[in-house]
């Protein structure tokens, strides 16, 4: 379905010809992902009538409108990470905001930093470092969006001492389905980025859950987020060669992974660590995935799975624990209630990481969040995850508890690459106010009887979470998962519905992987 | 059937207040809001009661104003905007729940007051991120669903805190249970899950966040989850006077940042002389006289793990920060310890209500600003004040870091005589004139109340818009305490 011709100029005389394309090749790059090679076969989605490149929120507000007119939906884009960006229909135009790439404002010491969309991680993260600050970044790696309103979850390895985005937002500058644009809290009264909520009842209760609506509510087009502080130097020199980099990191700053005996004692020595607020990192990175962290190659990866796995998985569970400080006081402090903690609940610290240089280079990894790719898709395998929803720390840990459990027979009947059982993801937030936990398995694509087994264990764990209470996935997206999980949940799908139908009459902000409202 | 006979069918004879006085009380309150006369009291006693209560609002359109505190109020938000409005005194739904330590979280009904949560909180070694001296009588689900300050911005995370999440009877008449608590699984399913009801967030919306800062224009709210803290196992309080605002701020800002304070906030000598002050004679002037314009309070804690290690090496650190920011932290200020204060905060106000003593009520006008406007603000309301002939130096000022100190609650404390009419008529004035001049410098309300509400939204109409959908779906009928922000 051709874009109308009317609508393409208009659209056109806004950002300019260079900045709009049509073109089949332009339109397939965008349409290339690869993770859903996995479940069709066929890596390109479903192409957009139109990719435009809108440089300011007042493009993107007349783009919106004129979308409205023409009645032409739209589905923005910042960093991408997964098929859920692109379109779920036909007649969609995609705005891509990688022209909105500045970081507005980093207020040192009113603690935020103020991001267009298109704006990364790692370079808000170098900005802040030079200021003595750090921000929180997704797991998924330092290349996304430094947007708190983009990623799905938005929680990532520091989340413990730096939290996680849905309660790191401030203002926010939204262009709303119908074209206004909503300014939140003091933004909305022209004093500044510094609250996101209010006059009144705060609309950061509609923009977004523990989810974000996936370009599905109009287009955020700048927000400030908080930051938080940093005991590293400004300027980190690293030795090396990608992705080998070694970084010169003072010895206050160090880590340890820590494998307990049991489940249970995994648990205490979370709420141990959270509450005694000694971890700038208390990351639950299991060996599968450390395995990968620190090789250069898959090969080198599963050669040194091997070797940690006789002192990781088959001794219990395990998780990495970043210590930061300010004086050797501090660090000598933290480090010793930590061997306290490790000691009352039995764990050990893996050798490999009391290395000095492993141990730097892992710390940079973690603080940089610069390998979440590496840890789950470098063997080219289908990486799946379920769970995911977060409260306290110890569902989090049941989280992870009943996604090995289900996930084990696939692996002794060799469905599933055998990643150790236990490859869930999770953090601590906020020292141990709370907790999240996401379960990931690897799978063959192109082995039917691998792929199968993880589409029956998504199936399985979907369900387990329906039935023993483990909250709503992070994988249940559109409205089927919703439709699934809604009459289990208040009917908040129902809820949802109204307020997309209310802030987007014409149905103009395309929300397949979002809720859509039926006519 | 009467109004008064149907709602006595959902909540029994006793439950309906028709009495004059009890009805007379509610139609005012401490603020300049205009008395209206509510036609019942009702009191339900549970979840159930107050669904049937709102499904019977709808059919019989009538207002529904929810209160929780105990008297006196102050903002007008209790008081109803219309004719003919039912006021739901939730005052008797008032069981603690849960407490949960190791999760450290309290499940309460909205009639649990500071008072009866603190003692119980502290047997399990808990206690709430306090506000400044609330009222004994004062609902802890009222004040969070105010979005009233803490004490201990670095437990602030974000603005929410620290409500969880919430059971909810909408406008609608639905009930909704926001955040965690939605499900899957019922509370106890969740419970035995490992569920805490912490997090606020459901999947796709954050509710609660909608019916914080409502005033009761959403729905009434059965229970809420509080998040708590942990009692210290030593408590070093520090006190530093100064004349200069900008250097108390750097203190804070490293405070906070390398979260070395639990409790923080800076108080005038006219507030904190009026704290620490009963109604004898003389006592607060002469306090008032001896401290110094500007005191910030705080509090460096040790715990579980070496408690003495912790806060020695975090008072090093206070050294060299106070240094650099050319103050100096003591334990005792004007023959105040700071020891001292740190019991009175940690604890409601004493009876009387510590703004009530000094002149009988006290109006407050309150914003959220960055460290660098604060001063321009101070500034500012001086001026109005001076104008509107109301005495500066009687003025009482509350500075509290919030979120992590992106942002400060700040708060003037104007008291004055109920019984003086020509005072009460200056202050109304004053409060219209500075609110406007506030948000001119750099404040934003974001908790408007009363007469500040016109000017609020007038200034940001696509937020009164959206608002106005929102509440739209969740109260079709607007019975949820109509004409209260932009309703």
């Amino acid at each position: 379905m051709a874009l109308n011709r009317n609508a393409y100029k208009a659209l056109e005389d806004i950002v300019g010809a260079d900045n709009i394309s049509e073109e089949p090749a332009v339109l397939d790059a965008y349409a290339l992902h690869w993770g859903l090679k996995a479940f069709t076969g066929n890596p390109f989605g479903r192409r957009h009538e139109a990719v435009l490149l809108p440089g300011s929120t007042e493009d993107v507000q007349v783009i919106v409108k004129i979308c409205n007119q023409y009645k032409v939906k739209f589905k923005a884009l910042s960093t991408g990470w997964g098929s859920m960006n692109g379109p779920g229909g036909e007649g969609v135009i995609q705005l891509d905001l990688r022209r909105m790439n500045r970081i507005v404002e980093i207020n040192e010491k009113a603690m935020y930093a103020v991001v267009e969309p298109y704006v990364i991680n790692a370079q808000l993260q170098a900005e802040l470092m030079k200021r003595g600050l750090t921000c929180n970044i997704i797991s998924a790696g330092s290349n996304t969006s430094a947007l708190p309103l983009t990623a799905l979850m938005g929680s990532g390895p520091t989340s413990n001492s730096t939290s996680y985005n849905n309660r790191n937002i401030l203002g926010v500058e939204w262009v709303l389905p119908n074209g206004e644009i909503l300014r939140t809290g003091s933004l909305g009264s022209g004093v500044g980025w510094f609250c996101g909520d209010g006059p009144g009842p705060s609309l950061r209760g509609i923009m977004r859950g523990y989810k974000s609506p996936l370009g599905g509510l109009g287009v955020f087009t700048k927000a400030a987020t908080k930051v938080y502080h940093w005991p590293g130097p400004e300027v980190v020199p690293v030795e090396g060669a990608s992705p080998g980099y070694t970084p010169k990191l003072p010895d206050i700053i160090s880590a340890h992974y820590i494998t307990f005996p049991s489940w249970e004692r995994f648990t205490e020595a979370g709420y141990k660590m959270g509450e005694s607020e000694i971890a700038l990192a208390c990351d639950k990175l299991p060996p599968w995935m450390l395995a990968l962290n620190l090789t250069e190659n898959a090969r080198e990866g599963i050669r040194l799975f091997s070797e940690i796995r006789p002192q990781t998985v088959d001794k219990g569970i395990s998780v990495l624990v970043v210590i930061g400080a300010d004086s050797q006081r501090e660090f000598d402090y933290k480090e010793k209630v930590l061997k306290r903690i490790t000691s009352e609940t039995g764990g050990e610290y893996l050798p490999l990481v009391e290395e000095p240089a492993t141990r730097k280079k892992l710390i940079w990894h973690r603080v940089r969040a610069t390998t979440g790719a590496r840890e789950t898709f470098r063997l080219m395998l289908s990486q799946g995850a379920s769970f995911g929803s977060c409260d306290s720390w110890e569902f989090a840990v049941n989280e992870a508890r009943e996604g090995a459990r289900l996930k084990q027979k696939y692996i002794e009947k060799g469905l599933l690459v055998d990643d150790g059982v236990d490859n869930a993801w999770g953090t601590l937030y906020e020292h141990g106010h709370m907790g999240h936990m996401d379960e990931l398995y690897l799978s063959d694509p192109t082995d039917p009887a691998s792929k199968q087994a993880a589409f029956t264990l998504m199936e399985e764990t979907t369900r387990a979470c329906m039935e023993k209470a483990l909250g709503c996935p992070q994988t249940v997206m559109g409205d089927r998962g919703h439709d699934l999980f809604g009459p289990r949940m208040n009917n908040y799908h129902l809820w949802v519905r109204k307020f997309k139908k209310a802030l987007d009459p014409n149905g103009v902000s395309e929300s397949t992987n979002y809720i859509t409202v039926p006519e | 059937m009467g109004k008064k006979e149907e709602l006595t069918e959902i909540v029994g004879s006793q439950q309906v207040i028709v009495n004059t006085h009890s009805i007379e009380k509610l139609s005012r309150d401490e603020s300049f809001v205009c008395p209206t006369r509510p036609a019942f009291i009702v009191k339900p006693r549970n979840t159930g009661e107050v669904q049937l209560i709102v499904k019977w609002a709808n059919k019989t359109l009538t207002p529904l104003v929810p209160i929780s505190s105990g008297a006196p109020h102050f903002r007008g938000d209790s008081v109803p905007s219309v004719d003919g409005a039912v006021i739901v005194d939730l005052s008797e739904m008032n069981k603690i729940m849960r407490i949960d330590r190791k999760n450290r979280v309290a499940m309460i009904e909205p009639g649990v007051t500071f008072g009866a949560l603190c003692p119980e909180l502290e047997k399990e070694g808990l206690r709430p991120n306090m506000t400044l001296l609330p009222r004994p009588r004062k609902s802890v689900v009222g004040s969070v669903l105010e979005r009233e300050p803490v004490l201990m911005p670095k437990y602030h995370w974000d603005i929410i805190d620290p409500l969880a999440c919430t059971e909810v009877i909408f406008g609608s008449g639905d009930l909704y249970r926001t955040g965690a608590a939605s499900g899957p699984g019922t509370i106890e399913e969740q419970w035995k899950s490992g569920e805490a009801q912490k997090s606020h967030a459901e999947p796709m919306a954050d509710w609660c966040r909608i019916l914080q800062g409502a005033q009761g224009t959403m729905g009434i709210i059965t229970w809420a989850t509080i998040r708590c803290e942990l009692i210290p196992n030593l408590e070093e309080p520090f006190m530093v006077g100064s004349q200069n605002l900008p250097s108390l701020f750097e203190l804070i800002h490293w405070l906070v940042r390398l979260r070395l304070a639990d409790e923080c906030l800076v108080l005038n000598n006219v507030s904190l002389a009026h704290i620490l002050t009963r109604q004898r004679r003389g006592e607060y002037e002469r306090l008032r006289d001896r401290l110094p314009p500007w005191i910030l309070f705080f509090c460096i804690s040790g715990y579980e793990y070496y408690p003495e290690e912790k806060v020695s090496y975090q008072i090093e650190k206070l050294t060299d920060l106070a240094r650099r920011a050319g103050v100096k932290p003591v334990k005792e200020i004007a023959k105040v310890p700071a020891q001292t204060l740190l019991k009175i905060v940690q604890k409601p106000s004493e009876e009387p209500y510590w703004k009530l003593r000094a002149k009988g009520s006290c109006y407050d006008i309150f914003c959220l600003a960055t460290y660098d406007r604060i001063p321009e603000l101070i500034q500012v309301m001086n001026i109005a004040a001076e104008e509107g002939d109301c005495p500066v130096a009687d003025m009482g000022i509350y500075l509290q870091p919030i979120v992590q100190g992106t942002s400060y609650h700040c708060e003037f404390n104007l008291f004055f005589n109920p019984a003086n009419a020509a005072e009460v008529s200056r202050l109304r004035n004053l409060s219209q004139q500075a609110i406007k001049s506030l948000m001119d410098n750099g404040a934003f309300f974001s908790r408007p109340y009363g007469t500040w509400v016109d000017v609020v939204y007038e200034r940001d109409a696509e937020t009164a818009s959206v608002l106005k959908k929102i509440k739209a779906i969740l109260d079709p009928n607007n019975i949820m305490n109509p004409g209260k922000l932009c309703f």
